[in-house]
């Protein structure tokens, strides 16, 4: 049997589910998302894939301009961008298994973010770092962002017991089902390692960036714009 | 007459986005608790004799006992679908949850195939061959699908047949290619479909040979995309280098 058949028939992914058991037995089900939730949560996939992937290919351009001319920022940047891979791969994954179509603009994505990278770099090491601050800024205020709404809007999905019957009061470590939950959990450590690189630009003298207000402010509204393109179409 | 320009707006109704893992009801076709879906789920029986024709909902509604009124939950819809229609389009999302229980069957050919166009192929084949018991009266069907009224329903019902496809098919895409994949096996599925309404070799042998032929002409056009990319970076670095060599030299 082939891997493929294989992944189709066992679809059910159990990661959170020993956490349920332990109350519930072995069945614990849950009710079907609303359309609303459904596309809430098709644009996240979506708009993260193509941030990640434009992460990772400004890195890329940055590493590209930079890697030789400064040496001693080679291994600082190398972490930043196999981080920035890991999360484009882990988004990729989620968006070939929870089949979310990806961004029809991929194309110009991976050009424009390139682009950035290597022109910023080529100003300076101050506004390569100050290019990371912009951004980092940007999706680490949208990731919050997600998660705000993915604990607030996913409440009144019913949780049912193994006979079938609506648990009233569900506990709280099975009221959430392990595909929401392990969603969560993957945007906020993603989030965290954002934030990192910020704090790791700043330390790297990206406020030396002269002229660091427009630099950033303009990056930033750069990325505002590519991720609301990204999340429509 | 406003009311049909609005009927012109597509609705994102039957759109499937986000297959989830946790809330397997989210991923239904087919609501079958629905009091419509069961009134055309029965009506579909009567189609090898009527054909896609209303008379069939008429007789489903008298077979299941209901009142006469009952029709009124199928006609008064907001869009303005007419009940032949509405009967493709269900006997269209029923042959597609039949696509998934055949490939959720862990005895079916489907698994011991390990080239993922060989499976798009045989799922093709595999959907092509729901269409045998009514073949006759499929060209009027299509009529409806194909009447600009109903096209942006009909193709979005197509469109998520050729995803289902790919998706069981096992692609990976996460790139142009996606898109490209899924426009092709649609191309390929009408292609094949109406060269069926046409064929009269025993068992369409015929049909499968040209799906063969047509899916193992795509084979690789996903990855065309994917080179022409390569090709361009190799190129790029190649400039740069060029470039760099020349200003050296001065």
């Amino acid at each position: 049997m082939s891997i493929v058949s294989k992944r189709l028939l066992s679809s059910a992914a159990p990661p959170l589910e020993a956490a349920a058991k332990k109350f519930y037995g072995d069945k614990v089900s849950y009710g079907s998302l609303s359309k609303a939730q459904k596309a809430f949560l098709d644009r996240v996939i979506r708009v993260d894939q193509a941030g990640e992937l434009g992460a990772n290919y400004i890195y890329f351009g940055q590493y590209t301009v930079l890697a030789t001319k400064y040496p001693h920022l080679k291994p600082v940047l190398q972490h930043m961008w196999d981080q920035e891979i890991h999360h484009h791969d882990t988004f990729n994954k989620l968006q070939t298994q929870r089949r979310v179509r990806p961004s029809i603009l991929t194309p110009l994505w991976k050009v424009g973010a390139f682009g950035i990278g290597v022109s910023t770099a080529l100003i300076g090491k101050e506004a390569a770092m100050a290019c990371t601050v912009a951004v980092e800024t940007v999706i680490g205020g949208h990731y919050n962002q997600q998660l705000r709404i993915l604990m607030n809007q996913y409440q009144d999905i019913p949780v049912y017991d193994e006979h079938g019957k609506e648990i009233a009061e569900p506990d709280m470590e099975i009221k959430d089902s392990p595909e929401l939950t392990s969603l969560k959990d993957l945007i906020s450590q993603f989030r965290d390692e954002e934030l990192e690189h910020l704090d790791t630009a700043i330390e790297h003298d990206a406020e030396k960036a002269v002229p660091y207000m427009l630099l950033t402010e303009a990056i930033k509204l750069v990325c505002k714009g590519a991720i609301w393109t990204a999340e429509r179409v | 007459m406003f009311k049909q320009v609005r009927a012109y707006i597509p609705k994102a109704r039957g759109v499937r986005f986000y297959h989830s893992i946790d809330h397997p009801s989210s991923n239904l076709i087919v609501n079958p608790d629905s009091i419509e879906s069961t009134i055309l789920t029965n009506s579909l029986k009567h189609i090898p004799k009527y054909g896609f024709n209303s008379y069939c909902v008429t007789k489903s509604i008298q077979d299941l006992k209901y009142p006469d009124s009952i029709h009124s939950v199928l006609t008064s819809n907001a869009d303005g679908k007419s009940l032949e229609f509405q009967l493709m389009l269900h006997w269209l999302r029923i042959q597609r949850s039949k696509l998934h229980e055949h490939i959720m069957d862990p005895a079916s050919e489907f698994h011991s195939i390990e080239n993922e166009y060989e499976r798009v192929s045989y799922l093709i084949k595999q959907r092509l061959q729901y269409n045998e018991p009514i073949i006759k009266k499929l060209s009027y069907g299509l009529s409806q699908l194909s009447t600009p009224y109903n096209l942006s329903q009909s193709l979005e019902e197509l469109h998520n047949l050729s995803d289902d496809i790919v998706y069981y098919a096992g692609d990976e895409s996460n790139d142009f290619a996606w898109y490209t994949k899924r426009a092709g096996v649609s191309s390929i599925y009408v292609a094949s479909e109406l060269y069926m309404l046409s064929d009269t070799s025993e068992n369409f042998k015929n049909t499968k040979e040209f799906v063969d032929n047509r899916v193992r002409g795509f084979d690789g056009l996903g990855g065309v995309y994917n080179n022409i990319e390569q090709w361009g970076a190799f190129n790029a670095i190649g400039l740069v280098n060029l470039v760099k060599s020349q200003w050296m030299r001065g």
